[in-house]
């Protein structure tokens, strides 16, 4: 039920969002301090993500170079490398699948 | 349009695999493929409610994610100007990064007026959405079956790390990008799993302040 209710909060806050400037038609804009804010957030927060799920499973920080952190940067490499997103998993996984193989 | 929604399939593929694997409702966490329609936002609740994270916080985390949205709002109203208001309201429940990229760049052009303006923005984000809620669905039925192997669950960093990849095109990305998954590892103590909310706001000062510097 939590995971119910979690969902369609993030969801209709999300509307909300989508929603704001088109209903404001844009006659007042994106404040400029929101403005000058919001290309940040994606980076700001994706990093956050990405190194909380690698680094810190479970809670605690690693306490030993994890294959995910191997594959993660393979991925990364890969996708500044060709533009296309596809590739991180195309180079991460067999990187992941590899370090596993050898018992990493 | 039509590959940048098959490039969905992978990504929608991974959170159902997610959502199958992880503690959480399952069901629940499926419904979040299309009430929330947004990748990283469904990732990040998802896997914060499995952490155990306070549900508050795993709605603020998805919310901050989804903060861009408010940019796309904005790029597309111009071109959504004569439609009425309870059309508008519709066309805002697909507002996505795809829909936004691929209207943003083909409406420029001033060939189509304001009824294939609708007809192109609804047309991609229907086809977008039911790839997206199909994915997902079949990733959730088969994603516990997958064998151990597979690793699959380094999928979801890859997901975003390809994301990470192509957003991060200037300096204060980069140091959004760097703050933020510092401050997200040292901080992974703090109550109420909020380590995501203050690395986020540290990565959005940190770049703030080097485009500060820049300019």
């Amino acid at each position: 039920m939590t995971t119910w209710i979690v969902m369609l909060a993030v969801g209709l806050g999300s509307y909300a969002l989508r929603l704001s400037m088109l209903a404001l038609l844009g006659r007042t804009g994106v404040p400029a301090w929101l403005a000058s804010v919001l290309p940040w957030v994606a980076p700001a927060v994706i990093g956050a993500l990405v190194a909380s799920m690698v680094l810190t499973p479970g809670g605690s920080p690693v306490t030993a170079v994890p294959p995910e952190l191997i594959a993660v940067a393979a991925g990364f490499a890969a996708v500044r490398w060709t533009g296309n997103v596809v590739h991180a998993f195309t180079a991460g996984m067999p990187v992941m699948w590899i370090l596993t193989a050898i018992g990493m | 349009m039509v590959p940048l929604a098959i490039g969905v399939v992978p990504y929608a593929l991974v959170i159902g695999v997610t959502a199958a694997e992880s503690d959480v409702d399952l069901i629940g966490a499926w419904a979040g493929s299309f009430l929330i329609l947004a990748g990283a936002a469904q990732l990040a609740t998802i896997e914060l409610l499995d952490a155990g994270a306070a549900p508050v916080i795993a709605v603020l985390t998805g919310l901050v994610i989804n903060a861009r949205l408010v940019m796309y709002s904005a790029g597309l109203a111009p071109w959504f100007r004569e439609e009425a208001p309870a059309r508008r309201a519709l066309l805002a429940a697909f507002v996505i990064d795809q829909t936004y990229l691929v209207s943003t760049d083909r409406f420029p052009r001033g060939d189509l007026g304001p009824r294939e303006r609708r007809a192109f923005f609804l047309g991609g984000a229907l086809l977008l959405a039911s790839i997206w809620v199909v994915s997902q669905t079949v990733a959730v039925l088969v994603g516990t079956g997958l064998p151990e192997s597979l690793s699959l669950e380094v999928a979801a960093p890859l997901a975003l790390v390809g994301l990470l990849a192509k957003s991060v095109t200037s300096r204060p990305a980069v140091m959004a990008a760097s703050a933020g998954a510092v401050v997200a590892v040292a901080a992974v103590a703090m109550p109420f799993h909020s380590a995501l909310l203050v690395a986020a706001f540290a990565g959005v000062v940190a770049a703030t302040v080097a485009a500060r510097r820049s300019a």
